[in-house]
């Protein structure tokens, strides 16, 4: 099996404010309603193994279009 | 065809997964309140795709029967201190059970849970035909979030969701979308299968232009035995034609399919159980009362999800024993080589499990989408990897 204790996302997001010494806020207001919405969130809410199990699958089916835990998108910050 | 158990263990006897430890606990629980349906959807794993096992159940579930799962649900959730809980009333087409069933079904729930130790959560799927103002008040009134299958405009809905007579049924949901965007907020949504012969813009701007703020996009159901009919990419270019549409959209709806794929890229989490590698873990109930593994499994196999489990003789736990049950548990540690060793086997989590199955070996196989998804996963990833360079906020890439 792969290992993935040590999971590297395969795009980087420059999230951690002290090794990069700067607030970055600003920046993510740049980005489209979308990608913004999805930094905010991963930002507030890392998932650095992503090791996933049922419990953390958020309220709702697959087949269900909700989920109000992430339906409002300035709730990350 | 071999055992399951062969299938998924490699002729190892079966072992017993009883520990919590190692258990990851199912928190969404679907009823199968209705066993027939008003339509006669091409695509349906219900119906249309080899399983007859819903001939031989009654056609409802009876209210007696729902109560003892509702009461068996609760108190596992109580054992494993799970405090939220979703119970899905679907089918089939649950509404046809009857607005006074599902009444009593949600005094019943009410009756049961324990918030905060214990609160259960009731979702409903339904085809829409026979959702109205009466249904729709009933099921805001208690909370309950709605989804609603509609493949579309009407071209694209009526090519594969008719009746049995292949009569149209878009004007009726369209008429219960119409009335959802009036009366109920967000908690609800569209979910749509994806036909690759249409278009995946057209299909979202017809649910923009009607005020859906949620489309779930999914992948008609496939195995390695029965395998997608459409040439390779096909599906690939719908859905990059659609992601691409979206995500230029200034006021853009909830994908969660996309959304997860965008989450998993820069390290988050899945919001739906198609992506990210996760533990396959709902746990059915039919309407003989039968505790069965996911539901869609039934493509892969006429009866393929039967256990012999009874929600009238059996604890939630029991199910954890069910072979096949026990391989959606472990889709992680049952990916094929080749999916162990590629870069977007956390995004993609070597697709969903009834995509993976084949008859000889189990889910230790990619999925049947994996050309396609080898598409679109990069192309997603070059899309905002380069939206967030632009913006100074990419450390750096793989």
């Amino acid at each position: 099996m792969a290992d993935d204790s040590n999971y590297d996302p395969l795009v980087r997001v420059r999230f951690n404010l002290d090794s990069d010494r700067e607030d970055i806020r600003p920046l993510i207001e740049q980005l489209n309603p979308i990608l913004r919405k999805i930094v905010r969130l991963v930002r507030a809410n890392p998932d650095p193994s992503a090791e996933l199990d049922a419990t953390m699958l958020p309220p709702g089916f697959h087949k269900i279009s909700y989920c109000e835990k992430c339906e409002d998108e300035d709730a990350a910050d | 065809m071999p055992p399951i158990e062969t299938v998924i263990e490699g002729g190892a006897a079966a072992k017993s997964m009883t520990s919590t430890e190692r258990t990851p606990l199912t928190t969404t629980f679907v009823l199968k309140v209705a066993e027939r349906c008003n339509l006669n959807c091409s695509y349906c794993y219900m119906y249309n795709k080899g399983d007859t096992s819903y001939l031989e159940r009654p056609k409802f579930l009876s209210i007696e029967t729902a109560t003892v799962a509702l009461e068996r649900i609760a108190a596992y959730a109580r054992r494993h201190s799970l405090p939220q809980i979703t119970v899905v009333l679907h089918g089939g087409e649950p509404l046809l059970i009857g607005r006074e069933w599902v009444q009593q079904f949600l005094e019943e729930r009410d009756r049961v849970e324990t918030p905060p130790e214990v609160t259960l959560n009731v979702a409903v799927q339904t085809n829409g035909t026979l959702l109205d103002a009466e249904w729709v008040a009933l099921f805001n009134q208690h909370k309950v979030t709605i989804g609603v299958s509609c493949d579309g405009p009407e071209q694209v809905n009526d090519l594969l969701r008719v009746d049995f007579d292949g009569r149209s049924s878009y004007a009726k949901v369209r008429s219960a979308l119409e009335l959802l965007c009036k009366t109920s907020g967000t908690r609800w949504g569209v979910l749509t299968v994806v036909n690759p012969e249409t278009q995946g813009s057209e299909v979202l701007k017809h649910f923009v232009q009607l005020g859906v703020r949620s489309v779930d996009f999914i992948w008609p159901d496939f195995n390695h035995d029965v395998r997608p009919p459409w040439p390779e990419s096909m599906l690939a270019n719908y859905f990059c034609e659609l992601f691409d549409y979206w995500y230029e959209l200034p006021s853009p709806p909830r994908i969660r399919y996309f959304e997860s794929a965008m989450s998993l890229l820069v390290g988050g989490r899945s919001e739906c159980d198609a992506l990210g590698l996760h533990p396959f873990a709902d746990i059915m109930v039919e309407s003989d009362g039968a505790w069965e593994p996911l539901d869609t499994l039934r493509i892969c196999g006429n009866g393929i999800t039967r256990t012999g489990l009874n929600v009238r003789r059996n604890d939630v736990e029991a199910v954890w024993d069910v072979p096949l049950f026990r391989m959606g548990l472990r889709s992680k540690e049952l990916l094929a080589p080749k999916c162990q060793e590629c870069a977007y086997r956390r995004i993609c989590g070597g697709g969903y499990l009834p995509h993976r199955y084949g008859r000889d070996t189990g889910i230790a196989n990619p999925s049947v989408y994996c050309a396609e998804l080898l598409i679109l996963l990069p192309h997603i990833r070059e899309r905002i990897a380069a939206d967030l360079e632009r913006a100074g906020l990419l450390a750096a890439s793989v």
